[in-house]
């Protein structure tokens, strides 16, 4: 084992160690409407956990191979700090070296003080702000949809500006924006943020024209491989309590896992949970890789997206089959697994989605000439 | 005795790049273009004449050791020198000999049944086909009923095998029989090795829903073999058998042929206008995302070969996934493909082939079903 992969595994081990799978915690957070505890966004960031998106893509970084161990775990705890959204908010400031303002920004993301969401989709999930030039700054006027967390702190927006993007800092607080708050089926605030001149000034632009769109895409792009691995240590709880429900529950007087026809689905869930993680280990390293070019990233991060939003849904769906009634109920952790696999496969897109982005991005398949 | 032919240098000593450039060059300059991606399994007289030409270089058996006349390749070397094979679509001939009967040969074997055997293998003078499934031993193969019977130091054997790929391409089987009737079913096996010509066999070719005779039934009556053809104990067969599960299960689940269906399911979409279809795509991005993960699950396990660690049995996952994958590709491209794809000519004479090729992967080498048994009970710990 490289020293990479030894100090990827530690920090695997100490998430472990912090998400441990709480149901009763989780419905308490689903029923508040906070979505996810400060205390603890503090606890991680002390971390140093929420840094790893800053580096990600330059050389001799642990990069997004460590934002994706510290995924999986959270996902398989159940987690709902807004860490993907942290790590996007993180790329697209820090990417290209920072402003001095964008600096202090990133800064304070990373300290965790200061909880950030990212309106800004390459794929075109928000609706289209329009952002006028004026003599101090930028006045934004438009609607995001969905933007997740609802109750952010500040917002990375992207704005139109006579054609040409932008990419805005805009605080949570600031005069003229206003959000319309719905639950995800987690309970997890999403709000509609509506935005009527709003003012920008100079230095809370991140980037304009190409480099506003350049991040913007790589910050979507390693926000997808983060949530596929979010998925992905969900996908192991939900096969662990499965399998263990195989192996207890009896019926006919024999454990129902003996059945064959039970043996072979749980096989096939199994197998995409283990294509999920070689799609989202092997994603995070072709976005590591400074000989990536954009659209290998793109390719490899709508793949797993992809598959981990379409294996993710498949199990979860299968294991309610495979428990029976049980796990229909609320009261069982399955429950809440389903409703957040529900959230996250739609947030930035789901395999549909992320189906027809990789087929833009991908190569066409050949025979060696 | 030495055996075979000498080798240029010390293949495990190259770089892999480098030592995959040389592989490379060396298939792409003398394999005949006709022969690349042939959707059935030659015989010798269509591909000979290529592996003779390895043969005479001493790259016929890339996995034995050079005292016994290979390469001697390392695990990560060999994994190269079959990935390359693969890239350029070589077909394989008979080579089980190479493949089974060389490696159960050298940690099962006497030197006298080494000395007797290894050099026809080597030269190509003798193919080997497997003598294992029979009528009513399938995936239960520890069922079988072809009996040995011991007279003196000779055995007899009585009894049909079947499924048993290239028979009249064979000069030698190797086989399961049953030496004990009276043990229990594992612990009355014996493996012999047989000659084609013996007296007492007949081959009867299958023709299958190709059109090829690639596989074929061997009824034996009263063959007589010396004792002195058994590898192993008498009634050691079984073991003798399942000992080559090696890390060579790795390639039964080889990106290569679902890669190779896509660039078929691709002509396929342009032959029939479909390039733009929503639908069509929708399905086309999957497949192909399909075999990108397939292709990293497979990079998975062969850096574990890579590092000389012994291969699990998870490994099926990727005999599973790709073969599966591949019978998918193709029935869709079928699908897709209307009256083109019915018939063997315009675009089909591509996509019928190639369909039916992908049909007989999920039922040997282990089912697809036997396959997942082994998943529940040794890697999922489900109840049996």
């Amino acid at each position: 084992m490289s020293v990479d992969l030894q100090t990827l595994e530690l920090l695997r081990a100490s998430v472990s160690r912090f998400a441990k799978p709480d149901p009763a915690a989780v419905r308490a957070l689903r029923a508040s409407k906070a979505g996810f505890n400060r205390e603890s966004w503090q606890l991680m960031a002390a971390q140093g956990w929420l840094a790893v998106g800053s580096d990600a893509g330059e050389e001799g970084a642990l990069g997004l191979s460590a934002a994706v161990a510290i995924a999986r775990p959270l996902g398989y705890g159940l987690r709902s700090e807004p860490f993907s959204q942290a790590i996007q908010a993180s790329i697209c400031l820090a990417d290209g070296g920072p402003t001095a303002y964008c600096g202090d920004v990133l800064e304070s993301i990373v300290s965790g003080e200061l909880v950030p969401a990212v309106a800004a989709s390459p794929e075109g999930t928000c609706d289209v702000v329009l952002a006028k030039r004026g003599t101090s700054g930028f006045v934004l006027d438009g609607t995001c949809r969905c933007v997740e967390p609802g109750n952010a702190d500040a917002f990375v927006v992207a704005g139109l500006s006579e054609g040409e993007p932008a990419l805005l800092w805009v605080q949570g607080a600031s005069e003229g924006l206003s959000r319309h708050e719905v639950a995800a089926p987690d309970g997890y605030p999403l709000a509609d943020i509506e935005l009527r001149n709003v003012g920008v000034p100079f230095n809370q632009v991140i980037a304009t024209g190409a480099q506003a769109q350049r991040r913007t895409l790589k910050a979507f792009d390693g926000a997808l491989i983060v949530q596929s691995a979010e998925l992905l240590g969900l996908i192991d709880r939900v096969l662990e309590l499965t399998l263990d429900y195989l192996r207890t529950r009896r019926q006919f007087d024999r454990p129902i896992g003996s059945f064959q026809s039970l043996q072979h689905r749980a096989v096939d869930l199994w197998i995409q949970q283990q294509l999920t993680e070689a799609a989202v280990t092997s994603a995070a390293a072709v976005f590591d890789a400074p000989s990536s070019v954009p659209e290998q990233r793109s390719a490899a991060a709508s793949a797993a997206k992809a598959r981990a939003a379409s294996a993710a849904m498949t199990v979860c769906n299968q294991a309610v089959q495979l428990h029976g009634a049980i796990g229909i109920t609320d009261e069982y952790e399955l429950a809440l697994h389903l409703q957040r696999a529900l959230r996250i496969c739609a947030s930035l897109g789901n395999s549909f989605l992320h189906r027809r982005r990789y087929d833009r991005y991908a190569p066409q398949p050949q025979v060696a000439a | 005795m030495s055996y075979g032919v000498a080798q240029e240098q010390d293949w495990n000593a190259l770089g892999d790049e480098e030592f995959r450039q040389i592989v490379r060059r060396e298939f792409e300059q003398s394999y005949p273009q006709a022969l690349r991606y042939v959707p059935h399994r030659m015989c010798w007289h269509e591909n000979g004449v290529w592996y003779a030409r390895m043969a005479a270089k001493g790259w016929i058996a890339p996995n034995w050791p050079l005292e016994y006349g290979g390469m001697g390749l390392d695990p990560g070397k060999l994994l190269i020198f079959i990935e390359e094979g693969e890239r350029w679509g070589i077909g394989r001939f008979l080579d089980l000999g190479i493949q089974m009967v060389g490696p159960l040969l050298f940690q099962w074997g006497n030197e006298e049944q080494r000395r007797r055997f290894l050099p026809g293998i080597l030269s190509c003078e003798h193919r080997w086909c497997q003598g294992y499934s029979e009528p009513g031993s399938g995936s239960d193969l520890a069922s079988l009923r072809t009996r040995a019977e011991r007279r003196g130091d000779e055995l007899v054997i009585t009894g049909q095998k079947i499924w048993t790929t290239l028979a009249h391409d064979a000069t030698h089987m190797f086989a399961l029989v049953r030496t004990d009737p009276a043990a229990k079913k594992q612990e009355g096996i014996g493996f012999v090795l047989l000659e084609m010509t013996s007296p007492g066999i007949r081959v009867r070719p299958i023709r299958d829903f190709a059109g090829h005779e690639e596989f074929c039934e061997v009824f034996l009556d009263q063959v007589t073999v010396p004792l002195a053809n058994v590898v192993g104990g008498l009634t050691q067969g079984w073991t003798v058998a399942k000992s080559l599960l090696g890390f060579e299960r790795i390639f039964l689940g080889s990106p290569k042929l679902p890669e190779y269906g896509l660039v078929v399911l691709a002509e396929a979409i342009r032959a029939a206008g479909l390039a733009g279809d929503a639908a069509v795509t929708d399905r086309f991005a999957q497949f192909r995302m399909d075999v990108l993960h397939l292709s990293n699950v497979y990079e998975k396990f062969a850096a574990r070969v890579r590092r000389g660690e012994p291969l699990g049995p998870d490994v099926s996952l990727l005999k599973i996934w790709a073969t599966e994958t591949f019978q998918a590709i193709m029935s869709f491209a079928v699908e897709i493909s209307g009256l083109d794809g019915m018939v063997a000519t315009g675009a089909g004479a591509l996509i019928l082939p190639t369909f039916y090729r992908s049909r007989p992967p999920t039922i040997f080498g282990g089912s697809n079903e036997i396959q997942r048994n082994i998943l529940a009970k040794s890697v999922l710990h489900l109840p049996q």
